[in-house]
């Protein structure tokens, strides 16, 4: 029954759009709309007006093999249907992303599609009665396996978000070529069948440049955000040490009044006020000194940064730090960014003379590190901190533009590095505090 | 106003002309090489056989260039700076007329072209004709009794193809003000360019399922063999005045039942 085809084709084309947009398959209100918009425009576009009785002989069954369509002008209003469907329901993603995933699912499927066709050709012959049904079965496999390995396995983050003018062209232009390819072969399975070793070469070569314009781009843009935190915290840490070592040569000065200040002083105490009131400007911030001491000079510079913004709030920030950053196999600029979410959201949820906390310290029995940001706050329940991880959740302003992405930024790198959360309510010096950090590897 | 509607225009002077210079390109080009391998009986066919892409296209061409506008200054809030200067009405009346009267210029002067080059640039066809006479036995004209507004299209065709290009480009600017009205309301760019098209096509689709092709707004926008003595002229009108009601609609939904406001609030 071609009923069965077209929702076949359905759920593969659903799975393939939110795979390539990085979001899970929920049982949710806007899935359900796509998939029934969807499956219905395939129903509309798929519907002949014949004279039989009954409605769904009306549906065409020639060369809609390839693609859920079988002439130019309907793949046009079909891509562009898919475009309204991913901007509109697809949750958060970019207009240019909306056109990649589009453009990407179509150009999947056509791949997918094609390898099936090739593959249940080797079984059975074409023109079986199960034929249609089989590749689609295959199709969908394939398309559950793409949905294993991006989002269950968490492999879109190697897709970043097909930033980059280059990719996002030649993705555009891969799709638009794959399907001027099938409007030209008149929507036929044949077409695939005839020329299968030409088609699978090229759709191949298709498919590894794609991969490799995906994996280039990712690690370039990796290599960016490392280049990028060094040049930003660096400066900081290396001035904050030109600073140390300029006084220096003050602290040899400092040394010798003092001994001479324990030389001439009558007695214990005259000398001990004597010493306090003459070192009280000496005597480095002990945080500042846990900072100098950090082995990654960035995070040292990006957490001197942050303890300036703080103090010009009237807030401090107290890093407690007892752990190497050299072991950790999170990249630095991941460290930059969770820190960077974590402080920025307790400096905003803190008020002047407050204590914000962060420590970062090595767990002994799973050997992760654990990095928490404890600042003053009503104790929250269980699911108010599990929805403070969702994306698009804020407390904040949102008219300023789109916010409730930090901490869900926060929660994609964490399960990147199969690394927890960890959200508890807590008390320091009689004042309830609440605790967000992370567990990484 | 007048220095409302210049500011506008200024806004989108480069898109529409653009738009409006490749399309007349594209135009001409078609009307001047399709002909070639079709059986004509008058020049002015040539034309006719060179746009069907154009006009299954043309929700497409007649908001692409114009339907971004109004979204892009809602989208970055520069509605908020314009509120202090001009009152909202006038520049909301200021920014659709040179919406609907840009798409209006480019679908006539681009469909103008195309009537030209098939009239005077391209060289003059052989008439064949395939209607036989019965009396006679030997073929005849048949253009003339066939045609919509036969007369017109045989003996002025250049009065024929200059009314049917402003017809088309005063339906282009109900299109691209579906598309404005979408712009008002709604912050999807994809819903904006491309709703109104979808509109198109779907009307196209439940007037066929139900036997109504008549009152197409495709029909009514290139008319061809339409039968005037059977239909009449009204259905012409009939897709336009949907295309108006269902603007309208869109209009009341969002701004009396969802209660979406232009400007953000």
């Amino acid at each position: 029954m071609i009923y069965f085809q077209i929702l076949l084709d359905t759920v593969i084309m659903l799975v393939l759009c939110f795979s390539l947009a990085g979001q899970a398959i929920r049982f949710e209100k806007n899935t359900i709309i796509w998939f029934i918009c969807f499956h219905i425009l395939c129903l509309i576009l798929r519907y002949r007006r014949t004279g039989n009785a009954v409605w769904w002989e009306g549906f065409d069954a020639n060369n809609f093999d390839l693609l859920p369509v079988n002439n130019p002008i309907l793949l046009l209003v079909l891509l562009m249907c898919v475009l309204m469907l991913n901007s509109s329901l697809i949750y958060s993603i970019s207009n240019m992303k909306v056109i990649v995933v589009t453009f990407l699912s179509f150009l999947i499927w056509i791949l997918l599609r094609t390898f099936s066709i090739a593959g249940a050709g080797l079984i059975m012959a074409q023109d079986s009665d199960v034929f249609s049904y089989i590749h689609r079965g295959i199709t969908l496999l394939l398309a559950l396996m793409l949905y294993l390995l991006l989002i269950t396995k968490r492999g879109s983050f190697y897709l970043g978000d097909y930033s980059g003018i280059f990719p996002r062209i030649m993705l555009v232009q891969s799709a638009v070529v794959v399907l001027c390819i099938v409007i030209y072969a008149n929507f036929e399975t044949s077409f695939v069948t005839q020329n299968l070793l030409l088609i699978l070469l090229l759709f191949t070569l298709v498919i590894s440049m794609n991969l490799w314009i995906i994996y280039e781009h990712h690690k370039q843009t990796r290599q960016e955000k490392r280049v990028s935190a060094i040049e930003q915290y660096l400066p900081v840490i290396d001035e904050l040490v030109s600073e140390v070592r300029a006084r220096q040569h003050e602290f040899h000065n400092k040394l010798l009044a003092i001994h001479s200040i324990v030389e001439t002083a009558p007695n214990l105490p005259e000398a001990r006020a004597q010493i306090s009131a003459y070192t009280d400007n000496v005597i480095m911030q002990s945080e500042i000194r846990e900072v100098l001491q950090l082995d990654s000079k960035v995070i040292g510079g990006f957490l001197y940064t942050k303890m300036r913004i703080a103090e010009q709030r009237k807030i401090t920030l107290t890093p407690v730090i007892h752990v190497s950053f050299g072991h950790i196999v999170t990249e630095e600029h991941q460290l930059v960014e969770i820190l960077g979410v974590l402080i920025d959201n307790a400096i905003e949820a803190s008020f002047p003379e407050d204590e914000i906390i962060v420590t970062v310290q090595r767990t002994e029995k799973e050997g992760l590190t654990e990095i928490s940001v404890m600042n003053p706050g009503p104790p929250k329940s269980s699911t108010d901190f599990i929805q403070m991880f969702n994306k698009g959740y804020t407390t904040k302003n949102t008219a300023q533009g789109s916010r409730g992405y930090g901490l869900y930024n926060v929660k994609q790198i964490v399960l990147q590095h199969k690394g927890r959360l960890i959200t508890r309510n807590t008390e320091y010096k009689g004042i309830t505090y609440l605790s967000i950090g992370v567990l990484i590897p | 106003m007048n220095k409302l509607l210049r500011l506008e225009w200024n806004k989108l002077r480069w898109p529409v002309l653009i738009t409006m210079l490749s399309l007349s390109l594209v135009v001409s080009v078609l009307s001047g090489t399709i002909y070639k391998s079709y059986a004509l009986e008058h020049d002015l066919e040539a034309w006719e056989v060179g746009i069907p892409f154009i006009v299954f296209l043309f929700p497409l061409i007649s908001v692409l260039p114009t339907g971004w506008l109004m979204y892009m200054e809602r989208k970055d809030r520069f509605l908020m700076y314009t509120l202090p200067r001009v009152k909202k009405s006038r520049y909301i009346l200021s920014k659709w007329m040179i919406v609907a009267g840009s798409s209006f210029l480019i679908m006539f002067v681009a469909m103008l072209m195309g009537v030209i080059t098939a009239l005077y640039i391209k060289p003059d066809i052989t008439p064949i004709y395939s209607l036989v006479d019965r009396s006679t036995g030997e073929v005849a004209p048949s253009l003339e009794r066939l045609h919509f507004m036969g007369s017109l299209f045989v003996n002025q065709p250049l009065g024929y193809g200059i009314m049917l290009s402003l017809w088309q480009g005063f339906l282009s600017a109900i299109i691209a003000t579906l598309a404005f009205v979408l712009s008002l309301y709604v912050s999807n760019i994809f819903i904006v360019l491309i709703g109104p098209f979808l509109y198109a096509m779907l009307e196209n689709f439940i007037l066929n399922l139900f036997k109504l092709q008549d009152y197409k707004i495709y029909d009514s926008f290139e008319p061809g063999f339409y039968d005037t003595d059977k239909l009449g002229y009204w259905p012409l009108l009939a897709g336009p005045a949907m295309a108006l009601l269902f603007t309208t609609l869109i209009a009341i939904y969002f701004s009396k039942f969802k209660k979406v406001t232009v400007y953000p609030s």
